[in-house]
């Protein structure tokens, strides 16, 4: 599985004004409110933007958002970007999320390669690694196989529509994999699904790779992403851009530098815990929380 | 005599005989009191075992309750997963761990919607009932429901709701441990049926310890029942049975308690007590005997006193010459000497008595007996007999104890006793005697003043009865003389007035003006003369008390206004009229004529001082019935002294024969008599040089005096008729 900024959209999107409305000028940006890592993003975008941006912080009960026709807005989250998509205006913003067309943003999770690395690196035993995606997962799942396959592993997954479902399907998938990987997936990597996933590693063994530095805080052994900061600013670069009339279609997001603000996360206890071989991982660059 | 209290057996006695008290005595308090203290143990056992089953029961069922929620909540949140996930592979691990215990006869997990997602039960339960969804809405709904209990066969149906946390997936995948807080929903419904059987032995087993241990409990009780029963009333009937020795009179008794609390106190207290009184006992014997010989002493000494009083108090009769009485007193003496010789045991006595008062002081022998009066030495001075006390000499051989006489400090006389050896008892005896004597001396002394001041009394008597006669016999000839002046005078007045007016009339003749001033003169004295004459028939009658009362219905103002309009003629030189207000018609019950006369007599003497300004008549009922009329003018007024005076007869502030207003000074007099007769009377307040007031007070009906009937009684007087005797009425032709 190649690098794609596709696989998993973790923080920031851009929404690119349709080209019929021209250029925009001004920015607002859209956020749920209370999560650090939001403000994070939020924060790095607004140091790194030419234009003073409107924030816009969502409420659980926040009635639909409405844009003018010279605003690029750009939604940090999920939820943000599910907001604004079922907003009226939808040729203000056509927002980007897992990878679907027309969306432009910097990527949000790390090439599956680094994580792969960082599980065997772990623990060098593992051949079969299990994965429960959801649809829009489904991409970069298939993306993630075949840089497995390079790797000489064997990426087992099963898709599952929601978080019920997900749980049953890890159920009946853990038995046949060495690790799990959670993606970023947010219909089907539940709360739910990540404490089974917990309690399979604690009661079988079993390593997990998360999507967040987050997640490992709460028990998973290893996870592979961007700092907050560098994907406000990624994001901010692509805002310059198209403040300064350059198209969306001419913008690659490949050529954005994040990779070097990747940062490989391991829960020490967990760690030890699991017998893994914490010495390698932090050769790899690994920061021991 | 000692008393055990430990069985009531007997013990020798270290004072006196033993008593024996046998098993038989009657037992009732000890019973009482065994009985009392089983009961109070059976209850307190009962209620402690009530208590303890209630409290055993209770913490079963709250324990019960415990483990319930313990199970329930174990088994929620090991499904929660499973639940969530609607997997039952996930659901057998927890169910088959719950259902594993030993009281659990059902576990289960079921979906919100009711349907079962897995499930066990023992052999005892058949099949269970399907979930009532009614009941468990709450359930279903809220994820703080608390569990619900229903009742199964055998067993308790308890559910809870499986609760998991729901949130945003992302928000969850960026946020730390406990940042974000997630909301909780109900994924399911947790189902264990607990087995009502355990209990149940629990509280079998409680009931039959409890049991076992009241039953111990109450064994107990009656042990110690008995043991503090027999501790309690063996001394108290010990001491029972001491007192009713003590009553029947055996003091010796003793009680024999060997405890040393509360009761051998007692017993101790109480033999203490025992002893005290046999000491008590014996003294009050031997104060009794001597009790005894002092009281016939005593009684002895009384009876002689009271010989020798009686001897003293010997009738002395008036009715003997003096030398008799003299003797009379001797023999007195004589007696009373031979009472006090046979108290005081002496051979000799005698009393020496100051006869001679006239002379200076001076003891003479008055009575002997047992020895010559010689024998009984010189007398003793004045000196020595105001010392007072009784002093002793030794005389030719043998004692001579000289006891004063003295009556309120002065000697009287002595007593003489002689004796070889005179006792202090005899000096006592004779001390008191002496006492008596000085009184019976001072009686008979005061008995002799008494009748010769009764002999200067009867003379008076006869003197004074003499005088009265002959003021009576003055009195009748005053009374017939004023009769007769009454009628002697007043018939040639009557004359004289009547020519007069004839003669005034020119009935014989002419009259010329200088005659008939003269004429006029003549008639004015006259008809003053009358007047005269009336006031002192008036006066007379009242002095004699035989001014008689006719009472009738009077109206006061009728009287008032009759007295003004005749005033009136008097007055008519006088610059004012004299007026009348009574507010009221005033009724009352008494003598017309004397009323009108006081009335008269009042207004007239206001008219006589008033020259100037007014006189008013005001008739007033009083409070308490009667009424008051009130005569005020403003004439020349009377000075404070003088308004006692007044009333006096023949009394004129002026007595001066240079006066200016005249009269005969028995006007005010009579009307104070008659309104006293009247049961009212008169009286004045003045200002000088402001006028007067008379308020004549009379009672609603007057007194009738004596014996006297409405009608005339006696007629020792002719009587004037008032209206003939007014002061100002024209002579009658």
């Amino acid at each position: 599985m190649g690098v794609t900024k596709h696989l998993v959209s973790l923080l920031a999107a851009l929404a690119l004004p349709a080209a019929a409305h021209g250029t925009p000028t001004e920015v607002v940006l859209v956020k749920r409110r209370g999560v650090m890592a939001y403000e994070e993003v939020a924060e790095a975008f607004r140091e790194g933007c030419r234009v003073q941006a409107r924030m816009v912080n969502l409420e659980p009960t926040s009635p639909p958002a409405r844009f003018g026709r010279s605003e690029l807005v750009i939604t940090v989250g999920q939820e943000a970007f599910d907001a604004v998509r079922a907003a009226p205006d939808h040729e203000i913003a056509t927002l980007a999320f897992h990878g679907r067309d027309g969306v432009l943003g910097p990527p949000a999770a790390a090439a599956p390669e680094l994580t792969l690395h960082a599980l065997i690196t772990a623990r060098p035993s593992i051949k079969i690694i299990g994965v429960v995606y959801g649809p829009r997962t489904a991409a970069a799942f298939a993306t993630a196989k075949e840089a497995a396959r390079r790797m000489g592993l064997q990426l087992r997954g099963t898709q599952a529509a929601d978080g019920p479902t997900a749980v049953r399907a890890l159920r009946a998938l853990v038995d046949s994999v060495q690790a799990l990987w959670l993606p970023f997936d947010v219909d089907v990597v539940t709360p739910q699904l990540f404490q089974y996933a917990l309690r399979l590693q604690i009661e079988r063994g079993i390593p997990i790779a998360a999507a967040t530095r987050q997640q490992v805080h709460s028990g998973a052994l290893v996870a592979v992403d961007f700092s907050s900061r560098a994907t406000g600013r990624a994001a901010a670069d692509i805002a310059n851009a198209l403040l300064d009339g350059r198209s969306a279609q001419a913008l690659s997001t490949d050529g954005l530098d994040l990779l070097s603000g990747a940062r490989i996360t391991v829960n020490g206890d967990i760690a030890r815990r699991l017998g893994a071989d914490l010495p390698a991982l932090l050769r790899m660059g690994a920061r021991v929380e | 005599m000692n008393l055990r209290s430990d069985g009531f057996t007997a013990l020798p006695s270290a004072t006196g005989p033993s008593l024996l008290l046998d098993s038989h005595t009657p037992h009732g308090f000890r019973r009482r009191v065994f009985l009392s203290i089983l009961l109070l143990s059976v209850l307190t056992s009962t209620i402690t075992g009530m208590v303890f089953y209630s409290l055993q029961g209770k913490f079963i069922a709250a324990d019960r309750a415990r483990r319930a929620n313990t199970l329930l909540t174990s088994l929620a949140t090991q499904a929660e997963l499973g639940a969530y996930a609607g997997d039952s592979a996930l659901l057998e691990l927890p169910i088959r761990r719950t259902a594993r215990e030993e009281d659990v006869v059902l576990a289960g997990v079921y979906d919100v919607a009711g349907h079962e997602l897995d499930g066990l039960q023992k052999p005892s339960v058949a099949s269970p009932p399907p979930p009532d969804l009614a009941r468990l809405e709450r359930l279903r709904r809220d994820p703080d429901a608390e569990p619900i209990r229903l009742e199964g066969p055998g067993y308790e149906d308890l559910w809870a709701p499986i609760v998991t946390a729901v949130r945003s997936s992302a928000v969850a995948a960026h946020s730390e441990p406990g940042e974000s807080r997630p909301h909780r929903e109900v994924v399911g419904l947790a189902r264990i049926g607990l087995s009502l059987r355990p209990a149940r032995e629990q509280l079998a087993e409680v009931i039959g310890t409890v049991a076992g241990l009241s039953l111990l409990l109450i064994a107990l009780g009656a042990f110690a029942a008995a043991l503090i029963a027999r501790r309690l009333s063996g001394p108290i009937l010990a001491l029972a049975r001491g007192a009713d020795e003590i009553r029947s009179g055996n003091l010796d008794v003793r009680i024999d308690v060997a405890t040393k609390d509360e009761l051998g106190a007692l017993a101790d207290s109480f033999n203490r007590m025992a002893a005290k009184l046999r000491e008590t006992v014996d003294k009050l014997a031997s104060l009794n005997k001597n009790l005894e010989g002092e009281v016939t002493r005593r009684t002895d000494e009384i009876r002689r006193s009271a010989e020798f009083t009686e001897a003293l108090n010997a009738p002395i009769t008036d009715d003997k010459p003096g030398a008799a009485r003299h003797g009379e007193l001797k023999n007195l003496l004589d007696g009373a000497l031979a009472i006090l010789i046979g108290a005081t045991d002496v051979h000799a006595a005698a009393i020496l008595l100051d006869w001679q008062e006239a002379l200076d002081f001076e003891l003479q022998v008055a009575a002997t007996r047992g020895a010559a009066a010689a024998s009984f030495g010189g007398m003793p001075t004045r000196t020595q007999m105001t010392q007072g006390s009784a002093f002793v000499e030794a005389i030719e051989g043998r004692q001579r104890a000289i006891i004063p006489i003295l009556f309120r400090g002065e000697p009287e006389g002595a007593f003489v006793l002689l004796h070889p050896h005179v006792s202090q008892s005899a000096i006592d005896f004779a001390s008191r005697a002496a006492g008596q004597l000085a009184i019976a001396i001072a009686n008979a002394k005061t008995f002799d003043a008494l009748r010769h001041l009764t002999h200067e009394l009867t003379g008076r008597n006869q003197e004074l009865t003499k005088q009265r006669d002959q003021l009576s016999e003055m009195n009748r000839l005053k009374s017939e003389f004023l009769a007769n002046v009454s009628h002697e005078l007043r018939t040639p007045l009557n004359a004289i007035s009547g020519y007069t007016e004839l003669i005034a009339e020119e009935v014989y003749g002419v009259v010329t003006a200088e005659q008939r001033e003269a004429l006029s003169g003549v008639e004015e004295s006259a008809h003053n003369l009358l007047a005269l004459i009336n006031q002192i028939l008036d006066l007379s009658k009242v002095e004699s008390g035989k001014t008689e009362v006719y009472l009738t219905e009077v109206a006061i103002h009728d009287v008032a206004q009759s007295v003004a309009s005749e005033a009136q003629a008097f007055a008519k030189d006088r610059p004012y009229r004299v007026t009348v207000e009574c507010a009221t018609r005033i009724v009352i019950m008494t003598d017309r004529v004397k009323v009108q006369q006081i009335v008269s007599n009042l207004v007239s003497n206001a008219v006589k001082f008033t020259d100037k300004g007014s006189v008013r008549v005001t008739c007033l009922p009083a409070a308490g019935g009667g009424c008051t009329v009130e005569v005020r003018d403003t004439g020349i007024g009377i000075q404070r002294e003088h308004l006692d005076l007044i009333f006096e007869e023949f009394r004129q502030v002026d007595g001066s024969s240079t006066r200016v207003y005249q009269g005969t000074g028995l006007g005010l007099s009579i009307a104070r008599s008659f309104a006293r007769i009247l049961g009212g009377d008169v009286a004045v307040t003045s200002v000088v040089g402001q006028g007067s007031v008379f308020t004549l007070r009379l009672p609603a009906e007057a007194p009738r005096a004596g014996e006297l009937p409405r009608k005339r009684a006696t007629q020792t007087l002719p009587p004037v008729p008032s209206a003939a005797r007014a002061p100002h009425e024209p002579p009658r032709k």
